[in-house]
């Protein structure tokens, strides 16, 4: 064993009070769990619901009666789902005042054949009028999406072929997407004239997913962005007017994305708050502990001045020992919430049902050293009031008589 | 006591965890007409490698701290199979929303590496004082 | 010279409101190598003379001088330095730190200031302790302590060394890797008496030093005691022990905070 020093005193104190050294990392630890992990989660939330809000080119959508809801868990939390128009629609809803561009898409919720019962969201857009999916669909895939075609989701299990098999036909993909955190994920982008291959193929394995008679024209959802000065509520008034039908579904995406952040910064406020509550507490915890030692500690601290410690080195001993009790709480603090957090992203995105996409590494890093710095830093702040007693200029570190 | 079950229970628990998870909560694809698919044989390797480290931290129980530690360096190389079978030897379904992907992996990593930080913290103690004892 | 120079020192507590002289303008000089006892009953006021003259209490009135400097009129870093450096403090209770060893304890002094003391060392400490090869060299209760000092291994340096030939010196060197708490009273004091020569103080100041001992340990302790005067540092001991006064050079009363030659 190596003799002795100074540097190596904090450690040695710390060695031998495992109860007590455990106890306070365990607290630290505690902490910083909830501070690096909550952050964690924050940010891959702020992440996924801005890449949310990026992908929502349209003001209005415009939606069979009652699906409403099914349209905006659509967007939102990647539930799949079918539901279409039997009328046609887009005509209807053309001759609205206040419409500056309209498309129309297709919704079919498909059972994935090759593995497993995840559900694949198959959306048909009309390439001739879409201004919602494909500005972000050529910002990683140039190129004309043929007929029976597909572009494919990040989450999407794409064969080795190149192919992706439902309704038990292999349709070719063409570009496999980047991560959004959102719905969008799991879906697979197919130009409206493969609809009704896709129909036959699923009504070939006993699964029609549209009644054969609809297959040409069926549409689940036009999209619109209102023309300048409309409200979209207005617009949407025009519509019932224009088509006479007063039934007809509205989502507003960008109310969707509105609330979503409006529920999204309550949950993120209620977090903070409990955060600083709990954070007091451990700090309270942690001064109570330094605090009570300091009396436990008093004629160690008296041995240290008689061998001729200035009271510098009191300090310096007092603060290297709670800093290192914080390192070491806060690194395994950050490697348990790393570990419980990182590899299970898709699980937590899908089970929160908010857009949820892992952040990138560099912010990851930044939230380690925030972590990190945090755990140290709450380890110095419990011991403050004892190094400033030890700092006090008229020394009481005495050994009186009999003790 | 204490140093002997802090040596040994987490291989216990953790390969137990690594045995069952695959077949239980963090199950994986079904066998459908007969194909089967990587994640059954990862599942079906995860349950060797789990009895395999749940049975060490058994026999850990039983020996000397030096035979301990050998043991527990067992521990970490069948802890880092843990982590490789899924991610790299067998791997899982590639869809990122196929739960063998999103539960069973995360699941066998997390496992694995808490294996083998934990057993590799108990050699460490082991041979430590094996040495000081001298 | 006198390396211990105290001049009209007086320290006064409140009691009740009532301010008190724990110390009353007490004189004392000690000279290198005298051994100088001072004795007196509990709770008059030697232990407070003992923290006034390390400087860890600061006097009403009056001068403590060690070495020349004057012990109030120094800095929080110059006083450190003379408490490590200059003075050798044996308490009454037990300091030993309960997180080191004892061998650990008896060499932290030596590195406390950062650079540990020169290995000049080795030699010139054997002297310390046997300086004159007087009339106890023959003793078999003091084993020649150069002996165990070369059958340390080899990567031991010149620190622990020292610490171990001290420890050896007061027949405790077989606890070296033992903790305080397992130690008797008796052999935490005589490693607290390591640890307080292993600076080589100029003056080593004993409270109580044979308190927990019995006949034998006390004999042991109060030759070391001897050797360390003889060798030519000030020893000032407070003692109630009758059997320690017979190795003193001279003995003072303390009554009431008032030191009177016996």
């Amino acid at each position: 064993m190596p003799r002795i020093t100074l540097g190596r005193l904090p450690f040695e104190n710390l060695r031998r009070k495992p109860f007590r050294t455990a106890a306070l990392v365990i607290v630290v630890t505690m902490l910083t769990v909830a501070f690096y992990g909550g952050a964690l989660l924050a940010t891959n939330l702020k992440t996924g619901l801005n890449s949310m809000q990026e992908r929502m080119g349209a003001d209005l959508m415009v939606v069979p009666q009652n699906t409403g809801s099914k349209a905006e868990a659509l967007l939102t939390s990647g539930t799949s789902s079918t539901f279409y128009f039997t009328n046609d629609i887009v005509k209807l809803v053309a001759g609205a005042d206040g419409i500056g561009q309209a498309t129309s898409q297709t919704y079919i919720s498909s059972l994935a054949a090759a593995c497993c019962d995840e559900k694949v969201q198959i959306i048909g857009f009309d390439p001739a009028t879409d201004f919602v999916i494909e500005p972000w669909i050529t910002s990683q895939y140039d190129g004309t999406l043929k007929d029976g075609e597909v572009v494919a989701g990040a989450n999407i299990n794409v064969s080795e072929n190149g192919a992706i098999r439902l309704y038990n036909h292999d349709f070719p993909v063409a570009a496999q997407l980047a991560a959004t955190g959102t719905s969008l994920d799991n879906s697979v982008f197919v130009n409206e004239n493969t609809i009704p291959a896709v129909v036959s193929y699923s009504a070939k394995v006993g699964h029609a997913a549209i009644p054969q008679e609809y297959a040409d024209k069926a549409v689940s959802a036009v999209l619109i962005k209102t023309a300048d000065g409309y409200d979209a509520h207005t617009v949407a008034g025009n519509i019932a007017k224009a088509s006479g039908i007063s039934t007809l579904g509205y989502v507003y995406p960008g109310g969707v994305t509105a609330s979503t952040r409006a529920s999204l910064n309550a949950l993120v406020g209620y977090a903070g708050l409990f955060l600083a509550v709990f954070w007091t507490m451990g700090l309270v915890v942690l001064f109570a502990v330094f605090a009570s030692s300091m009396n436990e500690r008093k004629r160690e601290f008296a041995a240290y001045r008689i061998m001729g410690a200035t009271r510098g080195m009191l300090v310096g001993l007092i603060v290297r020992e709670s800093a290192t009790i914080g390192l070491i709480g806060g690194v395994i603090g950050i490697a348990a919430a790393s570990l419980a957090i990182l590899p299970f992203n898709t699980l937590i995105g899908k089970q929160l049902q908010l857009p949820y996409l892992q952040t990138g590494i560099v912010t990851v890093l930044a939230l380690v050293v925030a972590g990190l710095a945090f755990a140290v830093a709450t380890g110095l702040i419990a011991s403050i009031a004892t190094a400033v007693k030890l700092s006090a200029p008229e020394t009481y570190l005495t050994l009186r008589e009999g003790e | 006591m204490t140093r002997k079950l802090f040596a040994t229970l987490p291989a216990i628990v953790l390969g137990a965890l690594i045995a069952i998870a695959p077949q239980t909560f963090a199950y994986v694809c079904k066998v459908e007409d007969g194909m089967k698919m990587a994640c059954h044989y990862t599942a079906q390797a995860a349950l060797g490698l789990g009895v395999v480290i749940a049975l060490l931290g058994i026999l850990g129980l039983f020996v000397a701290p030096q035979v301990r530690a050998g043991l527990n360096i067992a521990v970490i190389l069948n802890a880092a199979l843990v982590v490789a079978v899924p991610t790299v030897l067998i791997g899982v379904c590639k869809g990122a929303m196929m739960h063998c992907h999103m539960v069973t992996l995360p699941t066998l990593i997390v496992l694995g590496v808490l294996s083998v930080v934990l057993a590799a913290i108990a050699v460490w103690f082991d041979i430590r004082d094996t040495k000081t004892a001298r | 010279m006198a390396v211990l120079e105290i001049h009209d020192l007086t320290r006064e507590f409140k009691r009740r409101g009532t301010p008190f002289a724990a110390v009353d303008h007490v004189n004392l000089s000690v000279d290198a190598g005298r051994f100088v006892a001072i004795v007196g009953r509990s709770g008059n006021g030697k232990s407070t003379l003992l923290n006034l003259i390390t400087g860890l209490l600061k006097p009403t009135s009056g001068t403590v001088s060690v070495d020349g400097q004057v012990v109030g009129s120094l800095g929080d870093r110059d006083m450190a330095r003379l408490r490590n450096r200059t003075i050798g403090f044996v308490t009454q209770s037990a300091t030993l730190l309960a997180n080191l060893t004892v061998l650990d304890n008896v060499i932290l002094p030596a590195v406390m200031m950062g650079e540990p003391l020169a290995e000049e060392s080795s030699d010139a400490g054997r002297d310390d302790c046997h300086p004159t090869r007087n009339g106890n060299e023959s003793d078999l209760d003091m084993p020649d302590v150069i002996a165990p000092a070369e059958e340390e291994p080899a990567h031991e340096d010149g620190l622990a060394r020292r610490a171990r030939m001290l420890l050896e010196s007061l027949q405790v060197s077989d606890l070296a890797d033992c903790y305080p708490k397992e130690l008797s009273g008796g052999e935490m004091r005589r490693v607290s008496i390591a640890r307080a020569l292993m600076n080589r103080p100029k003056l080593l100041i004993a409270d109580e030093p044979t308190g927990d001992l019995d006949a034998d340990s006390t004999a042991i302790v109060m030759r070391l005691l001897r050797k360390t005067a003889d060798s030519g540092a000030a020893v000032l001991m407070v003692t109630h022990d009758p059997d320690a006064l017979d190795y003193v050079d001279l003995t003072w009363r303390m009554d009431r905070g008032i030191l009177t030659a016996v």
